[in-house]
């Protein structure tokens, strides 16, 4: 990891052919070493730090953070599905101002680049910590307009192409850093969101955020969850997620961050065919604290076997 | 006694983030494959069943046998692609590389997991969690168990054998049939059984009941000195809440494994929380995976 570039033999080719394989990217303005971050939520620095170190990967995306410290939900937060899993954990945070003096701080001298989520309740909230973002040296922001668990600015913010439009400027307002808007698949037609982000000046969107899903304990004959419904998650989600961004991919021309159910490196290169700059990993996380790193790899096995999966890499991949 | 690797010079454990990197082994913990050794139905289900029948497992792994706190607990992932999540099981034994989990069917994923055998491989994480304080220990400690709260106790006495000076005394309450009595008892200067249905126990009261009634048992013929004792303890919330009450009129300081439904169990999905109070009297709510799973008894707020 932290090569640049390598020559390859293709598989099955003829004479002496090589490749060379550069997954770097430039995403709205920002230059990655490989298509690779982590899905906001399933990343914690000083827990995942453990495991691995960030630097690998193209980019870091860390949890949501809020003006304040949020509570989160009541438990349990957390079922499993077939396939996938529920979470209802509703953003526990530390607020925005533990956030920079404590995991962006630690982050940034390790020489990460990061990606800080923000959610809110309102928009005057979302720009309260975009403000105190904008003077940080935190590389882009992620803008969870689209998180099920929240009652207020979550689920309804995100379903709604003109708020959408209305927040995104707002926020392009108070900062020159890139602003990626993150699209929740509940709605009817994600590709009118998209356009409106677009319109109003987003940098790149990523999607999608989770399915609105729900788990019923036959026996109780309650919700598992106790915030009754959450965010589902998991492999099970994939074909949703890979129609979402090869919609969207051909509705938009800002770069896309691709996620939904990658485990693997073959899923994160179907993801770059169908459209996406990058790729994030999530759920794949929690049930292996090194996956991004294991996806990572094995995403450059497939390049070496199958080639160039799109045209976003900075180095047009050449075949000598 | 055969090598557990416990290490007495433990510094003292604060519970900081760094604290805890410092006790990290050398090694990366990694989710793994391990080869099973032995998976055995210690106690049958209901009605005969597989429902509530509770097994014993040992698996193969240097690396978590070397590590191992009592009160520490491992990620048990299922064979099969369609149940993602970990199943967290607290660590009952270690010998020499050999690591024992012991469990009940409830579930799907648990049934599952009865049905694997010897040979067959299965991956792990861990050990995870804080452990039980053994530097924090008066003279007397007493190990108060319920149900599947028992087998991790067993780690904890053989840990805390080692310690000097130390007498263990344990008290242990079941549904029915007990499990790890004899194996327990072993390192404990004195244990009591108890059972919600009556069985010939191996102990001095012979009775139906639960732990607290031992407790006060114990108290009222004042067979301890409550104010050199501390108190650890696993099993279901009711007695935990019980116990704490107990331990805070007797005033005995105590240490409590809780149990969350977990998402991704070593820190990282904020999934399952508890709420416990900070020496300034502040709520806070700390992961059951990383900041626990135990806790200081009089810090948590039950709800």
């Amino acid at each position: 990891m932290g090569q640049f570039s390598k020559e390859v033999q293709l598989s099955g080719s003829k004479g002496d052919e090589l490749l060379i394989v550069d997954l770097r990217i430039n995403i709205a303005g920002v230059i990655w070493q490989n298509p690779v971050t982590t899905a906001s939520g399933t990343f914690a620095a000083n827990e995942t730090g453990k495991y691995y170190d960030p630097k690998c990967l193209g980019a870091v995306t860390t949890k949501g953070v809020a003006s304040t410290a949020w509570e989160g939900n009541a438990t349990p937060r957390i079922a499993e599905t077939y396939g996938g899993m529920l979470n209802a954990v509703g953003l526990q945070n530390p607020g925005v101002n533990a956030y920079i003096e404590g995991e962006l701080k630690q982050l940034k001298s390790n020489d990460v680049t990061v990606i800080a989520n923000v959610a809110g309740h309102s928009p005057n909230e979302y720009c309260e910590v975009v403000e105190k973002l904008n003077d940080t040296n935190v590389d882009m922001l992620e803008i969870n307009v689209s998180c099920p668990n929240i009652k207020n600015g979550g689920i309804s913010l995100g379903t709604n192409a003109k708020d959408v439009a209305e927040l995104t400027r707002q926020i392009k307002r108070l900062t020159n850093k890139p602003v990626i808007i993150k699209l929740t698949p509940n709605v009817t037609d994600i590709c009118e969101i998209a356009k409106a982000a677009e319109e109003a000046g987003a940098d790149a969107l990523s999607l999608i955020n989770t399915l609105l899903g729900m788990k019923i304990d036959i026996r109780t004959r309650t919700p598992i969850l106790a915030n009754t419904t959450g965010g589902f998650s998991g492999p099970a989600i994939k074909p949703v997620a890979v129609a979402a961004v090869y919609r969207v991919a051909n509705a938009v021309n800002i770069p896309l961050i691709g996620m939904g159910g990658i485990m693997t490196g073959e899923d994160a290169y179907e993801f770059l065919i169908a459209g996406a700059t990058a790729v994030a990993v999530g759920t794949a996380a929690l049930i292996d604290p090194v996956a991004p790193i294991r996806i990572l790899k094995e995403l450059e096995e497939c390049c070496e076997k199958y080639g160039c999966p799109n045209d976003n890499f900075i180095r047009k991949w050449e075949k000598e | 006694m055969d090598a557990i690797s416990f290490k007495p010079e433990l510094k003292k454990a604060e519970i900081t983030e760094k604290m805890t990197e410092d006790n990290l082994i050398d090694e990366t913990i990694k989710r793994e494959p391990v080869q099973i050794i032995s998976n055995s139905c210690i106690s049958e289900g209901l009605d005969g069943g597989t429902l509530g029948a509770i097994y014993e497992l040992t698996f193969c792994s240097a690396k978590i046998a070397s590590a191992a706190k009592a009160g520490q607990f491992v990620n048990i992932y299922l064979p099969g692609g369609d149940k993602l999540l970990p199943r967290p099981f607290g660590i009952s034994d270690v010998e020499k590389n050999i690591v024992t989990i012991v469990f009940a069917v409830v579930g799907a994923g648990t049934d599952r997991l009865s049905k694997l055998k010897p040979e067959m491989t299965l991956d792990v994480l861990g050990p995870n969690g804080t452990g039980f304080d053994c530097l924090q220990l008066k003279k007397n400690v007493v190990l108060v168990g319920g149900g599947l709260g028992v087998p991790p106790l067993l780690l904890a006495a053989k840990q805390i054998s080692i310690l000097k000076e130390k007498r263990t005394i344990s008290v242990l309450g079941y549904r029915n049939e007990p499990f790890y009595l004899d194996n327990i008892s072993k390192y404990s200067a004195d244990t009591y059984g108890v059972s919600e249905g009556l069985i010939n126990l191996n102990s001095l009261y012979k009775d139906t009941g639960n732990v607290l009634d031992v407790l006060k048992i114990i108290e009222e013929n004042q067979a301890l000195e409550l104010e050199d004792t501390t108190v650890l303890a696993c099993g279901p919330k009711p007695m935990l809440v019980a116990l704490s009450e107990w331990c805070k009129k007797n005033n005995i300081p105590s240490q409590f494994s809780l149990e969350e439904r977990m998402g991704c169990g070593y820190g990282a999905c904020v999934g399952c929380v508890c709420k416990v109070k900070d020496e300034n009297g502040n709520t806070e709510r700390k992961k059951v995976c990383k900041d626990g799973p135990v806790f200081e008894g009089s810090s948590i707020i039950w709800e």
